[in-house]
């Protein structure tokens, strides 16, 4: 019920003041949608406590869809459109609400994934943000930019009182109501940030596939199923909040917290743990310091292994606290004091890992090529499914879908999971080979491969049937647009030279794999088109004829049970007429019967 | 004399003559119980005067007198002496073409036993006596529904004499009723010509004697392999498998159900070309049953079904002692050679047209397990095989000394609008008049002391039980998942 005065207010005061402008359609719809949407979440005859969290968790998604309106408006147009929610945004948890910028993306800036808080962005024009859709801010914030200016300008100063007075205090009785509604806003703001969002529920069980890494990559999993899984959404966040705690990158934690304040304000996990990024930070700073005055003592002494030793040690400590790119510098500066092959492929996994993370696929791939020049014997071994496996994916960032496949395909699977299970599980691995050799494998690289196949212990029974599978696939997707092909053309496109397709094409239809059938005089293979009237006459009088007959049966079963002539086992005899055993002698026992009752009895 | 006749006439068909139902049921009793005490008295006199006495009678009018004066002639050991027996078998035929179907409803054990005589080959040839019986138990039943002791000695008069055809017209009756219903008997009046032929024919009429299970196996099993020996398969088929699927109780399985099906499975392959499946309301005892005992069919039928003519050759041949044994030697036989008959009628879902020698080429015959030797002769197995229907298509000569060709015909001609509708009314017309038959079948049923008696017990239980503690808990938890616990609603 409120929350049709809710939508009622809304559409109330945007259609009167932008009554007549056309580019306003498109906010007026979002805005209904969404109050149409928060509507259908509500249930009917909500507690009065339930109300002000309704209102709140309405006004955010509204806000965020009005935010996200395409178009170069004035922003002027905007202020008599939100002033309520601009006010409630204000009057809520975004007290710090200041523009954000991303930093440093792709030129090399100290982490991929961070977020600095920039004073001056405040000030900058609130297009700006939008410049940058990949990287652009969660879009309350933006919003609140927006909004804040205009707050003084007249006519809705009075919506902003309105806004005050409303005061987000969630209740337990009103959590599961605030949860899905925030929920909505989150995933509004995803889908504006043209991010992918995946609504139903995946088979994947989120503790099992996080078992399968370590390192890294399992916060940036998280964060990745946090943002695309509706249903997995909540869960994903906290176990990425836990993750990054767990670390000390305070960038993660920060970004992880970001999330899960918008998605799920009611959880612990959405109070910001102040305590420890300060300490987190503290200490990170104190490793730093201690750690490159080591180095320098390294230096100083000229020992070139422990300069090595002293730049991977500080390497480490920076990718640990997300410094990607000081990372990236200690760990190539530890190429200048290499004196083993070891130390090289060492270095060069370093910066591969660095390179993947910032999903540099260049990079990776420039590195990788290093390692693999310099392998020799047993390494070559250990690393082998580490340096395939990396460049599969690196390929796979770059497009090159044939190459990736290619290059997964080659993966060792002798090797343990564990030398590369902070990239990938072997469950990925063959996922991500599977789906690309299916796009990209052309005939003549399946019939390369195919001994190969042939010498697996598993595949080697079945890879005559598989090829023969994908072959009638094709000669099937060949028919499709056709209801009539000539056997040449056929044989041309399918069978070897001199040969005739003609027998595989009679055994597909006899399997029914193939709806088709073929004219040898003509040399033509036509498809088979079923006349839906004759179909509809042959079922009527077959199912009618069924029933008849089925119905007769019946009838006739009953009977003979009525007059009891079942075939009896010879477990309980009656001695009754008409009770006949199975080793009855059967032959001659019509004649034998007494005789009946005259009628006149 | 005259007071003979005066009896023997005093009854006269016309049925208008008495005013009500219940009169003319009390007449026909009286004259039925005249006759007979008349023929005990004056034995002498009328087997002296059968000749005049029949000559005078109308077999329509007077039926029941009429067959008392045959049944006492027709005995061969005491023939009577004042006719001859060629004359006698004349006025036999002339009655049981012209009785009057409701008079004999009160002398039916008379009435059936002379059809036995004539069954069991005493009086006429099988040529004339099968033919002839088959007309009156129409007559007296027309609808053909009601088993009776005769119809089995009819089919196995009809099947040792090889004289089928005139035996299909009560072969081909759809039997839906059995003598000894629980609930057959009640207080209709025999000559109400509404009843239904269960309310008549019964042991107690003595239209029919008292039948047992093997007796319906038995009728059903012949009639299966009469209409075998008319390579009518469809309805063989039908007919075997009322036999497998015969009621069973206590896990009772016959022997005849057995060898039925082993019939059943060899039919089945003739008429579909491929293993038939077991109809679901089989009994679960004899489908194990049939499972054991008639394995060595069963391997004859998956391999039909294949291409593989060889090893249907070593099948048939490794099991000849079994074919033997089971009697069944023409029939797997014929499943031989029918097996490159229906690996042709099955190019049909492959092939708009294919050449002779291509059909020879890939399908082959289980006699030899090779191919034909020439393509001639597969023109003339596939002339033979439009010719008898088993094959729709046409046989195209080829010009020019090419291959002839075999052209596939659609499976099933398009009816028009006029044709389709009329069908359905007909079958609209079946199913309805079934619907009468079930009504019938109910009304018995729920009048029968079986079921009162089982009411009765249910009542009482109910009463006894009071209210049970359960109700209640299903309307007001919908669904509860034992998992999470109850759900709340709303």
């Amino acid at each position: 019920m409120y929350a049709y005065s809710v939508f009622y207010i809304v559409t109330f005061r945007t259609s009167d003041t932008r009554a007549g402008l056309d580019h306003l359609k498109v906010p007026l719809l979002t805005v209904t949608q969404v109050a149409q949407s928060m509507n259908r979440l509500l249930p009917i005859g909500a507690e009065d406590g339930n109300i002000e969290s309704h209102v709140h968790s309405t006004l955010v998604s509204l806000a965020l869809s009005m935010a996200e309106v395409p178009g170069t408006r004035p922003q002027t147009s905007f202020s008599s459109q939100v002033p309520v929610i601009a006010g409630e945004l204000e009057g809520l948890d975004f007290k710090h609400a200041a523009a954000t910028e991303r930093v440093g993306t792709n030129a090399g800036g100290r982490s991929h994934s961070s977020w600095r808080i920039s004073d001056s962005a405040v000030s900058s024009p609130p297009s700006r943000s939008r410049q940058v859709p990949h990287y652009s801010l969660p879009a309350a914030r933006r919003t609140s930019t927006c909004s804040r200016p205009q707050t003084t300008s007249s006519g809705s100063s009075s919506a902003s009182r309105t806004a005050e007075s409303s005061v987000f205090c969630p209740s337990n009785s009103t959590y599961a109501m605030a949860t899905s509604g925030s929920l909505l806003g989150f995933f509004t703001q995803m889908s504006n940030m043209n991010g992918v969002i995946v609504k139903d529920q995946p088979k994947l069980d989120l503790d099992l596939y996080l078992q399968n890494y370590t390192g890294r990559t399992r916060y940036d999993r998280l964060i990745l199923i946090g943002k695309c899984s509706v249903p997995l959404c909540v869960d994903a966040l906290k176990t990425a909040v836990t993750e990054a705690k767990a670390g000390t990158d305070v960038s993660r934690y920060r970004e992880a917290w970001d999330y899960i304040r918008v998605a799920a304000p009611n959880e612990p996990e959405a109070q910001r743990d102040d305590a420890w990024i300060e300490s987190a930070e503290r200490a990170n700073k104190a490793e730093t310091a201690r750690l490159e005055t080591e180095l320098k003592g390294y230096k100083n002494n000229l020992i070139k292994e422990s300069i090595r030793m002293g730049n991977e040690d500080l390497g480490r400590h920076f990718e640990n606290i997300g410094f990607l790119n000081e990372a990236a510098e200690a760990y190539s500066r530890m190429r200048q004091d290499v004196s083993t092959t070891k130390h090289i492929i060492d270095c060069g996994m370093h910066l591969v890992s660095v390179s993947l993370q910032r999903r540099d696929w260049a990079m990776v791939l420039n590195n990788l090529g290093k390692i693999t020049g310099v392998q020799s014997g047993e390494d070559d071994k250990s690393s082998q499914a580490y340096t395939k496996i990396v460049s599969g994916i690196a390929l796979l960032g770059l497009g090159h879908y044939q190459d990736a496949a290619k290059s997964f395909l080659l993966t060792d699977f002798s090797v343990p999971s564990t030398t590369h299970s902070h990239i990938a599980s072997p469950n990925d691995v063959a996922i991500y080979g599977g789906l690309l050799a299916l796009a990209t494998m052309e005939r003549k690289d399946l019939q390369t491969l195919r001994n190969d196949y042939m010498l697996d212990i598993y595949l080697q029974r079945h890879i005559t049937a598989i090829y023969a599978q994908i072959r009638s696939k094709s000669i099937v997707q060949y028919f499709v647009p056709f209801s009539c092909v000539t056997l040449d053309s056929m044989n041309e496109a399918f069978a070897q030279e001199g040969e005739s397709i003609e027998d595989e094409l009679v055994a597909m239809i006899r399997e029914g794999t193939l709806k088709a059938r073929l004219d040898a005089k003509n040399k033509l293979l036509i498809a088979v088109v079923p006349d839906p009237r004759l179909e509809m006459q042959k079922n009527a009088l077959e199912v009618a004829r069924q029933y008849e007959q089925e119905a007769k049966e019946r009838l006739r079963r009953m009977s003979l049970m009525a007059a009891g002539l079942e075939v009896a086992g010879s477990k309980k005899q009656h001695g009754g007429q008409g009770r006949a055993g199975i080793d009855e002698a059967w032959y001659d026992d019509a004649k034998a019967l007494p005789s009946g009752v005259e009628a006149q009895d | 004399m005259d007071s003979v006749w005066a009896t023997l006439a005093a009854f006269s068909g016309a049925p208008d003559a008495t005013s009500s139902k219940k009169q003319l049921d009390t007449v026909l009793r009286d004259h039925a119980l005249a006759v007979k005490q008349l023929l005990a008295a004056h034995r002498q006199v009328i087997a002296a005067n059968v000749s005049q006495i029949l000559a005078k009678l109308d077999p329509a009018e007077n039926s029941i007198a009429f067959l008392a004066i045959l049944q006492a002639s027709l005995d061969p050991r005491h023939p009577p002496a004042g006719i001859d027996r060629i004359a006698l078998l004349d006025e036999t035929l002339r009655f049981l073409l012209n009785f009057e179907p409701l008079q004999i409803r009160y002398v039916g054990s008379s009435f059936r036993k002379l059809l036995e005589a004539i069954t069991a080959g005493q009086v006429f040839s099988p040529l004339v006596s099968i033919e002839a019986v088959a007309t009156a138990m129409l007559r007296i039943d027309p609808s053909g529904s009601m088993f009776t002791s005769t119809h089995l000695m009819l089919v196995k008069h009809a099947y040792e004499s090889t004289w089928i055809e005139p035996a299909l017209k009560v072969l081909d009756c759809d039997i839906t009723f059995y003598p000894g219903m629980a609930g057959q008997k009640d207080a209709k009046l025999l000559c109400d010509d509404s009843i239904t032929s269960a309310s008549y024919i019964s042991v107690d009429t003595g239209l029919t004697d008292s039948v047992k299970s093997a007796s319906v196996l038995e009728y059903n099993l012949l009639s299966g392999l009469c209409y075998m020996t008319k390579k009518d398969w469809p309805k063989a088929h039908r007919a075997l498998e009322r036999v497998i699927t015969h009621p069973s109780r206590d896990k009772g399985v016959s022997k005849i159900m057995d060898e039925a099906y082993k019939r059943w499975v060899l039919v089945g392959l003739l008429k579909n070309g491929k293993e038939p499946t077991l109809p679901p309301y089989t009994a679960l005892s004899a489908k194990n049953t049939y499972d054991t005992l008639g394995l060595p069919y069963k391997s004859v039928a998956n391999n039909f079904s294949t291409t593989n003519a060889a090893q249907l050759k070593g099948e048939v041949e490794g099991n000849h002692l079994v074919w033997e044994d089971d009697n069944n030697l023409a029939l797997v036989a014929e499943v031989v050679a029918a097996y490159q008959k229906w690996q042709i009628i099955n190019l049909r879902d492959i092939y708009k047209q294919i050449s002779i020698s291509q059909l020879r080429r890939i399908t082959l015959s289980a006699e030899t397990g090779e191919p034909l030797k020439d393509d001639d002769e597969v023109a003339n197995l596939v002339r033979e095989m439009i010719g008898s229907n088993l094959l729709k298509g046409e046989l195209l000569q080829g010009n020019g000394g090419e291959d002839s060709y075999l052209k596939f015909h659609d499976e099933s001609d398009f009816m028009t609008e006029t044709d389709f509708a009329r069908e359905i009314a007909q079958r609209h017309h079946n199913i309805e008049s079934l619907g009468k038959q079930y009504q019938a079948a109910n009304d018995r049923l729920s009048s029968s002391k079986e079921y009162v008696r089982h009411m009765v017990r249910e009542q009482k239980r109910a009463e006894k039980d009071g209210t049970d503690p359960g109700v209640g808990f299903d309307s007001q938890i919908e669904d509860e998942d034992l998992m999470t616990g109850i759900m709340a609603h709303g």
